[in-house]
């Protein structure tokens, strides 16, 4: 899984690292992929049948946590990212958006754990041609079933 | 016939040769303070370092949003909840610090009770005072297999700073960074290259940016 792309955004490293580690957590727990391995690791170069998970962020609203508390409409934080599942070769079984929010209860860096859910939900209902063995380095789309031309 | 005899104390060879030796003896001593300041972080880095912090995630076999102490040991940033196993990694890993901000609701779940309850909805004035800021700390690194590792921390205020110097004197690669969003918004932006642009005009085109004409005070921001 490679490491959150934040494009032209101004998106803090912390937002990006919790995307990381969120989506790395959720994606496990969807038990589609027999091995969930780190952006660098040098384990997957030996490994068949590897996806490569790309996420990069499309959209980002920075809210507040105090904003949200006192007005409770307004403040929300806002995460928008498109995900590709890629194969070593660069074919793409997989191409989705998908977004994360955190609007009434919940720190800003909530909005990275929904993100994250969103995404293994997606990829968990989800089919794609080939074998069955993977590892993830893409997000996928949360829009089931449709998938979307590539936009990277 | 008296003649007043003026003996005038003006400078004389000497005067410079003095001069010059108290140029040279203050140089001596600033170089000798930035020496003794250079090799402080060096003593202060063997030193133990230990705050209280808050886990927010990324470390193994560690609760996520736990509290517990971040301390330094040798080589290796320790985290440790009371009770439980230490968590650690080789601050030699790490290949970046970023520090930035962030503001959490204090109370906890009482807190939220309370302003919940609270009639006529006053819990939402609570809420403006019942914020604490923080500073977050991301550490980036590398496991063994050289795979990417990312982990959060929160500390108090003030503290975010003192943890990456220390961080970075015991090995851990440079380049901190902050991690506060540089872009203002697009009303924010505009309404400020108004104002310039107004300035401007009043000043007969020349670029300026003093308060010439009307002090910043007096401008409106036009929020209220």
């Amino acid at each position: 899984m490679e490491r959150i792309d934040p494009g032209h955004m101004d998106l803090a490293h912390s937002f990006q690292v919790a995307i990381y580690e969120n989506l790395l957590e959720e994606l496990a727990k969807t038990k589609r992929f027999k091995q969930v391995l780190r952006e660098g690791d040098s384990k997957a170069g030996q490994l068949p049948n590897l996806l490569i998970l790309k996420t990069k962020l499309v959209k980002y609203t920075r809210g507040s946590e105090s904003q949200r508390a006192v007005t409770t409409v307004s403040g929300a934080t806002k995460l928008s990212v498109q995900s590709q599942l890629i194969t070593r070769d660069g074919n793409i079984v997989l191409d989705r958006s998908v977004q994360g929010n955190v609007r009434f209860f919940g720190s800003n860096l909530r909005a990275t754990h929904n993100l994250a859910r969103n995404i293994a939900k997606v990829i968990k209902q989800s089919e794609w041609p080939g074998p069955g063995r993977l590892t993830r380095n893409s997000p996928v789309n949360p829009d089931s079933g449709r998938h979307t031309s590539p936009a990277f | 016939m008296d003649r007043l005899l003026v003996v005038k104390n003006g400078p004389g060879p000497f005067f410079v040769n003095r001069v010059l030796i108290a140029v040279f003896a203050l140089w001596l001593c600033v170089s000798m303070a930035a020496l003794a300041q250079n090799s402080a972080p060096r003593l202060k880095a063997n030193a133990p370092f230990s705050i209280q912090a808050t886990h927010v995630l990324g470390l193994p076999n560690t609760k996520n949003n736990c509290n517990g102490t971040l301390s330094t040991h040798d080589n290796l940033l320790q985290f440790q909840q009371s009770g439980q196993s230490v968590a650690q990694i080789d601050i030699a890993s790490v290949r970046d610090v970023f520090l930035g901000e962030e503001s959490k609701q204090v109370g906890g779940l009482p807190m939220k009770i309370g302003k919940a309850a609270a009639p006529y909805g006053s819990g939402r004035l609570v809420s403006l005072f019942a914020h604490k800021q923080y500073d977050t700390l991301t550490l980036e690194y590398v496991d063994g297999n050289g795979g990417f590792h990312g982990v959060i921390f929160l500390v108090a205020k003030g503290q975010g700073e003192l943890v990456t110097k220390e961080l970075v004197a015991r090995g851990a690669s440079s380049g901190t960074h902050e991690d506060q969003p540089t872009t203002r918004s697009t009303s924010e932006v505009a309404h400020e290259n108004n104002k310039t642009e107004l300035m401007d005009f009043l000043c007969g085109g020349r670029r300026h940016d003093c308060a010439c004409i009307v002090g910043w005070a007096g401008w409106s921001d036009g929020s209220g």
